[in-house]
Parts: structure tokens; C-alpha cells; sequence
């Protein structure tokens, strides 16, 4: 028999302890864990084991851009600026007591953003059974994977995300007819609100993102049967409108604005050449405060960089949490004009 | 005598953009494809060209702003402003808009 020599029987018997080491290590690990997780129901268990490795996200409880629409860009903007690929991140939703279809719209075009830097996201649903019937119903789990109770899986709501220099005109002709089905109980078109799509659509494609290829928007519908009503959120995660002003006007012409909250606006009312004296070409903003001068559509509300208005309420506030990228919110009711005059 | 080009049956019930690039159906398209050849048509024969904006699920400025403005830049503006008509029942609106593009085509 071979004989080992001295030096190897040391090694051997050193390795030998050293793994016993662990595996009393590991045990003690083990009984504290236990100790620790005790009276945690099993999916207790899974929901801890699965946020080990995440960083978890908390949005505000009224997780609505017009009722809070500071705390709401603060949490937007913690998730957008979380870059550690090798970290999930976890949106937990469970304490969330109001949401719109405009905050799930910006919450998916912010998962999107961080999916398209090969973030995994995952998350866990509001426990108010409104809030958990509005997200499921919204057509958010259509892009997010994620389980909706069988009396929430049929709605009319709808969400669609496309990018990469598409404009979608006929899934959004097709979106419009739904909605004025809700308002007027008829198929109808709606021109105004289709040819305003087709605008933010393109804007979002041509200016929102002007060094990048992933280009995102995302359009989301909510249908109020009771009030007849139909609300659209339109959201991209570009630059924002005021950075895309900003970038195409010189410097020279800053001291001409009374701040973004007038630059925004001038911008809506088409007023941009006669105030800087340049030929300036862009009609796609005011066209769509045109239409909601003529009372195409109501409550119009754009957040834009760290510009929020309120038209309808003649309200503005400049944000101290910017938002980089634009949103849209408008609803179509029985009060507004050009509904059913193309039947 | 008149030539009529009604958009949603010639083209697309649904306009899309201004370029080509942004998707189907744009008004570089439109110009390209339709409204370049119908109003060379119709100034060799001597026509009026009727163009019917009805029918459609709705345009976007840029959509109009593209194919007028280009027309009435290839072609001068006051030719295109004598010898286009346009019809609009459902947004009666959209004709004076149309013919801003066109008068401001050359700037």
C-alpha cells in the first residue's frame, strides 16, 4: 500500500475539517433562518426568498398622477434610475389604495425602460380589491406576466405599446371606435381624437428620442360605462418636451420665456415663431390644444420634464420631481363635441 | 371638368404620419404614391382636382402638412390653390388648415 505522505495527510485532514466547519455553519444558518421565518405562511416563505436578491420599490398609497403627482415622479424616478443589472427590481403594490390607467400607463413604460436594460422586474398586487380589479383589468398583465382573477380577465380597457419608428394609426382607429361605443353606445369614428394619436405617436417616434433606437410609447384606455366615459393616458419615456424645445431653440432665446411653465405653453399655442421671430415648424402640439379648445375631448392634462398642467383647471406647477418623458391624459364624455356627427 | 380623389377610398381609411419611416400609410406616401400623378393628370388634361377628405378615421397635421405642402412646393402654390378643391362635411375645419400649409409651403 502506497504510503501518504506527511505534508498531503495535513492537507486532507485540514480540507476534511474545513468542510465540516461549513456544513455546521451551514446548519446553524439554517436552524436561525427557520428560527427567524417561523409562523410565515408559505408564500411568505417564497415572497422573502424571491426579494433577496431585489431591490424593492414602494409607490405612494393615492398612486395617481393628478391627485399626487409628486410622490408619484419620485417613485417613477427611483425605478427609472436603478441600474445594477445584476439586482431584480420589486414594485410592491400591496399598499396601493388608488391608482388611474394614466399611473399603471407610466409604471409600464417605466418597466419596459428598465426591461430594455435587461432589468428583470417583478412585483406584487394592491390588497384593496378595487385597486387590484383596476390594474387587472387595465390590460397591464398583457405585457407583465402575472395572474388575473377570472371576473377581471374580460374588459374593454386597453393598453398598447409599440416602438421603433411605428406609428400604429389602425390599432388606434380601432381603440377610438371602442371608446365611443362607451360614450355614445355606437361604433363611431372620431377623427379629432384619431388624428391627436396619430400627433403623439409620431412626436414620440420623430423628437422623443432623439439618440436612441428604443423608442417606446404606451396608450392606455379606460372604459366608464356608467358615466359613459372613456379616459386616455399616452405616455413616452423620451426627453420630454421642454428638452426637445430647449435642444431645437438657442440659448439666445431663453430670456424670451417666462420659464418652462410659459415656454409649454406658448409651445401648445402655436406662438413659438412670432415670439422668437424664427420659422418654426411645429404644429403638432397646437393642433391637439386646438382640438381641446373646440371641446374634442376634456380634462386635458400634460406632465412634461418638471412642467404639470392642468388645462381644464387652469392649473400649472412646476415640479420639483422632473419627469423625462412626456404624459398625456384626456377623456372623451358625452359633453364633447364631434362624437357621433360621423356616424 | 373635374377629376375626384376621395382619400379614405384612394389611399387609406387610415392616414398615418408625415414620413414614410414613421409607418404605413404616411402623407409622403400619399404624395409619392397618389396625389403627385392625379395632379399631373389632371393639369395636362386640364382639370380640377376634387379632393374629398370625408371617410377617414382622422389625419394628423403632419399627415396634410406633408402632402399639401409638398405639393404646392413642387408645384408653386398658386397653381395648386386654383386648381384643388377641397370637400369636408365632417371637419369642415380641416380645409382652412390645409390651405395654411399650402400658402406657407414655401417658407
Amino acid at each position: 500500500m502506497k504510503k501518504i505522505r506527511p505534508k498531503l495527510k495535513h492537507f486532507l485532514i485540514l480540507q476534511q475539517s474545513q468542510k465540516h466547519q461549513k456544513n455546521i455553519d451551514y446548519k446553524n444558518w439554517k436552524r436561525d433562518k427557520n428560527k427567524q421565518n417561523q409562523g410565515l405562511s408559505v408564500n411568505q416563505k417564497k415572497w422573502l426568498k424571491g426579494v433577496s436578491n431585489s431591490d424593492v420599490f414602494r409607490p405612494p398609497n393615492i398612486f395617481s398622477l393628478r391627485e399626487n403627482a409628486e410622490l408619484v415622479l419620485r417613485f417613477l424616478n427611483q425605478l427609472k434610475n436603478h441600474q445594477n443589472k445584476n439586482r431584480e427590481v420589486y414594485i410592491n403594490l400591496v399598499g396601493v389604495k388608488t391608482i388611474t390607467n394614466g399611473s399603471i400607463a407610466i409604471l409600464l413604460s417605466v418597466i419596459q425602460e428598465l426591461n430594455n436594460k435587461g432589468i428583470r422586474v417583478r412585483g406584487k398586487k394592491p390588497k384593496d380589491k378595487e385597486t387590484k380589479k383596476i390594474i387587472e383589468k387595465s390590460g397591464f398583465f398583457n405585457y407583465v406576466i402575472g395572474f388575473i382573477d377570472e371576473e377581471n380577465s374580460v374588459s374593454p380597457d386597453t393598453i398598447i405599446t409599440k416602438g421603433v419608428e411605428v406609428v400604429e394609426q389602425e390599432s388606434t382607429a380601432k381603440i377610438v371606435l371602442q371608446a365611443m361605443k362607451t360614450v355614445t353606445g355606437v361604433e363611431n369614428r372620431n377623427q379629432p381624437i384619431q388624428g391627436m394619436l396619430v400627433e403623439l405617436m409620431a412626436n414620440s417616434v420623430n423628437h422623443a428620442y432623439p439618440n436612441s433606437r428604443k423608442k417606446k410609447w404606451v396608450l392606455s384606455v379606460n372604459h366608464d360605462d356608467i358615466n359613459k366615459k372613456a379616459s386616455f393616458a399616452f405616455v413616452d419615456n423620451g426627453v420630454g418636451i421642454i428638452k426637445t424645445l430647449n435642444l431645437t431653440l438657442s440659448q439666445k432665446f431663453e430670456k424670451v420665456f417666462n420659464g418652462n411653465i410659459d415656454l409649454l405653453n406658448t409651445a401648445f399655442e402655436g406662438k413659438i415663431g412670432s415670439r422668437t421671430g424664427l420659422t418654426y415648424r411645429g404644429r403638432g402640439l397646437p393642433s391637439v390644444f386646438n382640438k381641446y379648445k373646440q371641446n374634442c375631448f376634456k380634462d386635458f392634462v400634460v406632465i412634461t420634464n418638471n412642467v404639470f398642467i392642468d388645462f381644464q383647471n387652469n392649473k400649472s406647477i412646476l415640479l420639483e420631481n422632473s419627469f423625462h418623458g412626456t404624459f398625456y391624459y384626456w377623456e372623451l364624455n358625452q359633453d364633447c363635441e364631434y362624437y357621433g356627427k360621423n356616424a | 371638368m373635374e377629376k375626384t380623389l376621395k382619400i379614405s377610398k384612394d389611399f387609406s381609411p387610415t392616414p398615418g404620419a408625415r414620413y414614410r419611416t414613421d409607418g404605413k400609410f404616411s402623407g409622403q406616401e400619399f404624395y409619392e404614391t397618389v396625389l403627385k400623378r392625379c395632379f399631373e393628370e389632371i393639369l395636362k388634361l386640364k382639370y380640377k382636382l376634387k379632393i374629398i377628405l370625408d371617410g377617414t378615421h382622422g389625419y394628423a397635421t403632419s399627415f396634410l402638412d406633408e402632402a399639401f405642402g409638398t405639393l404646392a412646393k413642387d408645384f408653386g402654390v398658386d397653381v395648386v390653390k386654383k386648381n384643388v378643391l377641397f370637400i369636408s362635411e365632417e371637419e369642415p375645419y380641416l380645409v382652412n388648415e390645409i390651405n395654411e400649409y399650402i400658402t406657407n409651403a414655401h417658407s
